[in-house]
């Protein structure tokens, strides 16, 4: 043991914290479009697909993965907002073994802004539970899906979010469903990721399986290399 | 090499050197050259807890050697002791230098860590020498630093690629074929692994990786001695209708990967374990590089642990043997991150290895990432430099788990991890684990005495 000090500390002592189940965490929020319009199918040369239903799916594959998987269970701290008429919490920060089954279901207006700005206060106050408890965590990652155009005033939190991302505080991955989103609009959250359009059930299956490699590797940069590809 | 004296001169011995071949000759011969001119010896301000740290581990011919030279110069009152923060910090020596050009001076060290610490000083004189001892002096010379070519075939035309997920028997020339248990497998970035007849597991690689390259490094790794049962070392290779396709290695049981006990806060394991587990963990990697093996992709999901003294390394086929480079990286265990690309072409060199070694070796004694920012909460792996653990403990006001184990390492231990982070200054595995050795039986013999 080190002399130079009086610090006594238990050596032959437990190791683990109180109440905490992992040192580390990866905050992964996925923002999603449940508007009227995602009940609506989408067409393109691979066939068509109703979006809510591929939505719902592919998350429901995604939270099965992360529980499965030995370190994305432990690791990954999960919130789903949901905006469809009303921006809905569905689940804020938490394991994924504590999320209780749900479904998405499509109808109303598409409050996008409202949605943004509401996961980035739970980021915040997430981030300050992490530091209050010495919990180190990864860059958090944000999924935002829209297939329409925002109803309400989404300058601010679009000013907000991509502050954040240039501030290398959030990673945020845009993307559009089907053919009727803007592109424009997503790309003023996302300062240096284009948004990526997905339009059929590969490009869901695709974009859900590197995100969920995201989980059990946070410094893997394959989903960065995908959102880069058509660029 | 000759040697300029003058009127007044310097020479700084760093310890090893005394435990070289004949270096008590070389001393006489030097003293009698002097003839008379002014001579200090310089050493470590810690020389006497080396001894004490030589003779707690048994090391007692070592130990009374340096102490034999170290009486002598007392009694000749040549001796002065300077602060080198443990061979990391030359600056106390570098400003007797700088404030006395007239002075000539000798630095004497094995250890190309402790040469590149002094160069790095850039100390502008023309009476200094820099020297190592092997029944002569022998300068130290700068080589450039790049990695050497790696053996690469631009097209690969000797490999016909098998498709892994369509077969179900491999052929091993020396087990013969080998069933493949497709009920269960693991998916890693080069290939699938299988588990097949007597706890053996088949590693299959993907197309890409189903190359010439891969062919003839398992036919070298097949040809290394590896008598060590913690290194997971290709058994044999295997194919399938005669295409290459992959390598045998022994499956270990009942072990946890690193990382999962990572994430898991080392559940099971107190902080002494950690260390004793740190302690092997090193021996493994030293052991390889005292055969020229880089591992290459170190990281925490490629080291198994049955317990703290069963510490295994797994996946040695992507290791770095003679020219055949390890094409693999993580951005999160590499200081400068190469492409895969790049990795196929260029070797690592040995200087590579240390960012990953002390970045696990920080993880499991502090439970951190080194480049944790304790103000932001996160783990900022694109600047890894930004280690904000402090030597001056001084510092600390808040005394949080982290900064408890922080404080809780040897002092040379934290000096060791704040030089390579802050300022790249390598400590070799030979002093660390030296130092950690004992640390380890300090803390037994505080046990056995009732201590905490």
């Amino acid at each position: 043991m080190n002399t130079n000090n009086d610090f006594n500390f238990d050596l032959f002592g437990d190791y683990k914290l109180p109440d905490l189940d992992s040192s580390l965490k990866l905050p992964l929020c996925l923002v999603l479009d449940q508007s009227g319009s995602m009940a609506e199918r989408t067409r393109s040369s691979n066939g068509s697909i109703v979006k809510i239903d591929e939505l719902n799916s592919n998350v429901e594959k995604l939270i099965n993965y992360i529980k499965h998987d030995p370190k994305a269970s432990k690791i990954c701290d999960l919130c789903i907002i949901a905006f469809g008429g009303r921006v809905q919490v569905v689940t804020n920060y938490n394991r994924v073994d504590q999320i209780r089954p749900f479904k998405l279901v499509a109808g109303g207006s598409t409050p996008l802004g409202e949605a943004v700005g509401l996961a980035i206060d739970l980021l915040n106050k997430r981030r300050q539970y992490y530091r209050d408890n010495g919990i180190e965590h990864y860059k958090p990652l944000m999924l935002l899906m829209s297939d329409g155009e925002p109803t309400d005033r989404y300058d601010t939190s679009a000013r907000i979010c991509s502050e954040k991302v240039s501030g290398k505080e959030l990673k945020i991955y845009p993307v559009g469903i089907g053919n009727n989103y803007r592109e424009d609009i997503l790309k003023e959250f996302s300062p240096y990721v284009n948004p990526k359009r997905i339009t059929d059930m590969a490009g869901f299956m695709k974009l859900f399986e590197l995100l969920s490699r995201s989980t059990s590797n946070p410094t893997d940069d394959s989903i960065d290399k995908w959102f880069n590809e058509d660029i | 090499m000759d040697l300029k004296f003058g009127t007044n001169n310097i020479i700084f011995i760093e310890e090893s050197c005394f435990l070289a071949d004949e270096f008590n000759q070389f001393l006489i011969s030097l003293f009698k050259k002097l003839d008379g001119r002014n001579l200090t010896i310089c050493v470590d301000q810690n020389i006497d807890k080396t001894i004490d740290n030589y003779k707690l581990t048994l090391n007692d011919r070592d130990a009374y050697t340096i102490e034999g030279f170290i009486d002598i110069f007392e009694h000749l009152e040549i001796i002065q002791k300077i602060d080198t923060r443990g061979y990391l910090d030359f600056n106390d020596l570098g400003n007797i230098i700088r404030n006395n050009k007239l002075l000539n001076v000798l630095i004497l060290t094995q250890k190309e860590s402790v040469y590149k610490s002094f160069k790095k000083l850039e100390l502008d004189s023309e009476n200094l020498a820099l020297a190592r001892f092997n029944k002569e002096l022998i300068e130290w010379i700068t080589y450039p630093k790049v990695g050497n070519d790696a053996f690469f075939i631009e097209k690969d035309i000797y490999i016909n690629k098998v498709d892994i997920d369509n077969i179900d028997y491999v052929f091993s020339p020396k087990y013969g074929h080998l069933k493949l248990d497709k009920r269960i497998h693991f998916k890693g970035g080069e290939g699938i692994l299988y588990k097949t007849y007597n706890n053996q597991l088949c590693k299959l690689y993907y197309d890409e990786h189903q190359t010439y390259v891969n062919y003839k490094k398992i036919e070298q790794m097949l040809e290394i001695d590896i008598n060590n049962p913690f290194i997971n070392w290709p058994k044999d290779y295997l194919f399938y209708k005669n295409d290459f396709v992959g390598y045998l290695m022994d499956e270990i049981k009942g072990a946890s990967s690193l990382d999962v006990l990572r994430i898991n806060m080392f559940e099971g394991y107190n902080i002494f374990d950690l260390y004793v587990l740190s302690y092997n963990l090193l021996l493994n990697i030293d052991y390889l590089h005292n055969k020229n093996i880089l591992v290459g992709d170190l990281k925490l999901d490629n080291i198994l642990v049955k317990s703290p003294v069963e510490v295994y390394l797994i996946d040695c086929g992507s290791y770095q043997i003679k020219d055949f480079s390890c094409d693999v990286c993580h951005p999160e265990y590499t200081k400068k991150v190469y492409t895969s690309e790049e990795l196929k072409k260029k070797l690592r060199t040995i200087e590579d290895e240390y960012y990953p070694i002390n970045k696990i070796i920080f993880e499991l004694l502090i439970g951190k990432n080194p480049n944790y920012n304790r103000d932001l909460g996160e783990v900022d792996i694109e600047n890894k430099n930004n280690f904000t653990f402090p030597l001056d403990l001084s510092q600390i006001k808040t005394y949080t788990r982290d900064l408890v184990l922080w404080i809780g390492l040897s002092e040379r231990m934290r000096e060791f991890f704040y030089y390579y982070f802050k300022e790249n200054k390598i400590t070799y595995l030979s002093e660390w684990l030296n130092e950690l050795e004992v640390y380890i039986e300090n803390a037994k013999a505080k046990k056995r005495n009732g201590e905490r």
